[in-house]
């Protein structure tokens, strides 16, 4: 046990000395593997612990991750520490933090709280963020919005294992200055400059935003300033990203229009808005399109009908065309739900979709579903839901190949208020990808994932979660992040913690 | 490996006596039309519901009316409801179309990098807490089925109660 294990340890057995001590532990035990992957019966243990302390306009804080498994890929490491301090006006953080620059066209770093990621080479697990390690800086009156800093962002695609001089490569300075002239019209300026071995880049940009009462928009400009030809390289070869966006409300409806043109633009420390819709229905949030920021542009649409009752429509079309090589393709999404209370007990939903997305060689995707939420008894809840996919694959380049699949789901799960949940999910394929067909020939006709879950709320501070069976891998979108998830079958536990 | 196996598990079990009234820290966040709002401005007298919610999040939407109900009906008794949008920049532009036509009336903020949900690691969503006027948090619920609105009003009653004595 290192140092860094016994100084957590002291400060978590004295925390009932400090009044204004809080944090959190997420622990997580896995046993078993990627069904193709050996011994079936891995056994392996994450824990993430997060602590805070905070005195005044002082705050510290500190992670602590450990991943114990019987391979060379454990660790036991403080992975975060900061000192904020906030003098009105003004608020200084040194060490990790996150920040964002306008809406991320240029940089964001951030964290999605309770994922934990696993790196498909080694199947090393860790926390999901992507932070900056150095100084950040914001400052607010009246008349400016400012925000400045300096460090190093977290390459998140590279695991642990790699190392600092990996992971935290590139060294950014830059900030953003929005001017708050008035509602409808607030100009900002944002200015970054990126240093990775020597090689320097440097990205400029403006943004606008404003609104009249009901009506918002939005505008950023950002352009790689590194030729320093100054001229705006909107729709043309030079590395640029473009973002706006629009909404109005107007009595019981409410439109959304977002439109992007993003070239030379994949930057380790940037997330430009995909402008897709983020879909929490597993098939189609497995299906997302992924946005390829190296030459991408299209738009989105959504209307949202409010149709009394607390029952609501939402309609949505998005459009992406990337031009790569010499090839085009073409991504589009129509997709629909309503949300319809039958009763002050019974919830329903139900969507459709429709979708082409040629990165992925998808065409003709349909996609349909319903769920149903009835509450019983005391506080008793039963929830189905069914989905139901059919995609046709096309291949460019080998057309011999191409092929229809289906994907379906289904889950019913039973809750007794917060406190107790358990339910079943079945997922089946005949997609030859999963059956593995195209690379092996093999006579697996279909596969299916069954799983059983349940979650207990044990008190206020601590709850668990069990997962039974085999897990689906593949997209995985969460808070607007989409990742890959790798397929696992097996037992885990988790508890979470909060003090 | 099982030593630090019983470490971590230890870890685990100390956390498990934790101790109750987790503090909200001091916090400002922007609102819907991008003004800087303090919490402590914003903070019922007696008591706050605060919802951590995104536009994406099925069961968000049910617990939204349900919320608004209780805002109206205990607003005069010093209980206020404030929303946290979690949305990325993904959904920037959905918020306030969303808060609009949900007629979520009262206030919402938008923590899109996380500072306030990933401090209080909230990882389910909708995560409701019940604040006191101390800013320590003295209820917790995670999810938002039907029926759940009741749970809510019995801690709030329970609370207030508790509060006049």
């Amino acid at each position: 046990m290192n140092r860094g294990t016994i100084f957590l340890l002291a400060l978590v057995m004295a925390q009932p000395l400090f009044a204004q001590l809080s944090g959190s532990n997420q622990a997580i035990y896995q046993l078993g593997n990627q069904p193709d992957r050996l011994p079936a019966n891995r056994t392996n243990l994450y824990d993430q612990l997060n602590l805070f302390y905070g005195s005044g306009d002082i705050t510290l804080g500190l992670r602590a991750e450990i991943y114990n498994t019987d391979s060379r890929y454990e660790y036991n490491r403080i992975s975060q520490k900061y000192i904020a301090y906030n003098l009105g006006n003004l608020q200084l953080r040194l060490g990790n933090f996150y920040e964002i620059l306008g809406r991320g066209l240029l940089l964001r770093s951030y964290e999605l709280p309770g994922v934990v990621y696993e790196d498909t080479g080694t199947q090393q697990r860790y926390g999901f963020y992507k932070d900056v390690e150095g100084l950040s800086l914001r400052y607010e009156n009246e008349f400016i919005r400012a925000k400045a800093l300096a460090g190093r962002p977290l390459d998140f695609s590279r695991p642990p294992i790699q190392g600092r001089s990996q992971r935290r490569r590139f060294f950014v300075q830059g900030g953003e200055v929005d001017f708050l002239l008035h509602d409808n019209f607030n100009p900002g300026v944002l200015y970054l400059r990126s240093d990775s071995d020597g090689r320097v880049k440097e990205y400029n940009g403006l943004n606008f935003d404003g609104y009249w009462g009901d009506i918002q928009y939005y505008a950023e400009y950002i352009q790689d300033g590194s030729n320093r030809d100054g001229t705006f390289q909107l729709g043309q070869n030079g590395a640029h990203a473009f973002y706006a966006s629009f909404n109005v409300v107007y009595k019981r409806a409410s439109l959304s229009f977002e439109y992007k043109d993003y070239n030379n633009f994949t930057l380790v420390f940037n997330d430009p808005p995909p402008l897709v819709r983020e879909h929490t229905y597993t098939l189609l949030n497995r299906s997302t399109h992924s946005i390829e920021p190296n030459n991408e542009s299209g738009y989105q649409l959504e209307v949202l009908l409010d149709i009394g009752g607390d029952n609501s429509v939402t309609v949505n079309h998005s459009r992406a065309v990337n031009h790569l090589g010499n090839q085009r393709y073409t991504f589009f999404e129509y997709y629909a739900d309503v949300n319809y209370y039958l009763d002050p007990d019974i919830i329903t939903k139900v969507f459709a979709d429709y979708s082409q997305d040629e990165l992925v060689s998808q065409k003709n995707r349909y996609t349909a579903g319903a769920s149903a939420e009835w509450g019983f008894g005391k506080d008793w809840q039963f929830i189905s839901e069914i989905q139901w996919q059919h995609f046709q694959r096309d291949f460019i380049f080998n057309p011999a190949q191409n092929h229809s699949a289906e994907n379906r789901y289904v889950n019913v799960s039973l809750n007794k208020g917060p406190i107790y949940s358990a339910g079943i999910i079945l997922e089946y394929s005949n997609d030859p990808v999963e059956t593995n067909q195209l690379v092996t020939s093999g006579t697996l006709k279909f596969r299916s994932w069954p799983a059983f879950l349940a979650t207990y709320q044990y008190d206020q501070q601590n709850v668990f979660n069990l997962f039974v069976g085999k897990r689906r891998g593949g997209n995985a979108c969460t808070g607007g992040i989409c990742y890959r998830v790798l397929d696992f079958e097996g037992v885990e536990l988790s508890l979470t913690t909060r003090f | 490996m099982q030593k630090r196996l019983i470490w971590t598990v230890l870890f685990a079990g100390i956390f498990s006596i934790a101790m109750a009234g987790i503090k909200i820290p001091a916090f400002s966040l922007q609102d819907i039309n991008n003004k800087t709002r303090h919490y402590k401005d914003i903070k019922g007298e007696k008591l706050t519901i605060i919802d951590f919610w995104a536009t994406w999040c099925k069961p968000c939407v049910r617990a939204i009316p349900k919320l608004s109900e209780i805002y109206h009906a205990y607003k005069q008794k010093g209980v206020s409801v404030l929303g946290i949008s979690v949305d990325s920049p993904r959904n920037a532009a959905k918020i306030k179309p969303f808060v609009k036509i949900h007629r979520m009336d009262y206030p919402v903020l938008k923590d899109p990098q996380g500072e306030i949900s990933t401090r209080l690691n909230v990882t389910v969503y909708p995560t409701l807490f019940i604040v006191n006027s101390a800013n320590q948090i003295v209820y917790t619920h995670y999810g938002f089925r039907s029926g759940d609105e009741k749970i809510l009003i019995k801690e709030i009653e329970g609370l207030l109660g508790n509060a006049h004595e």
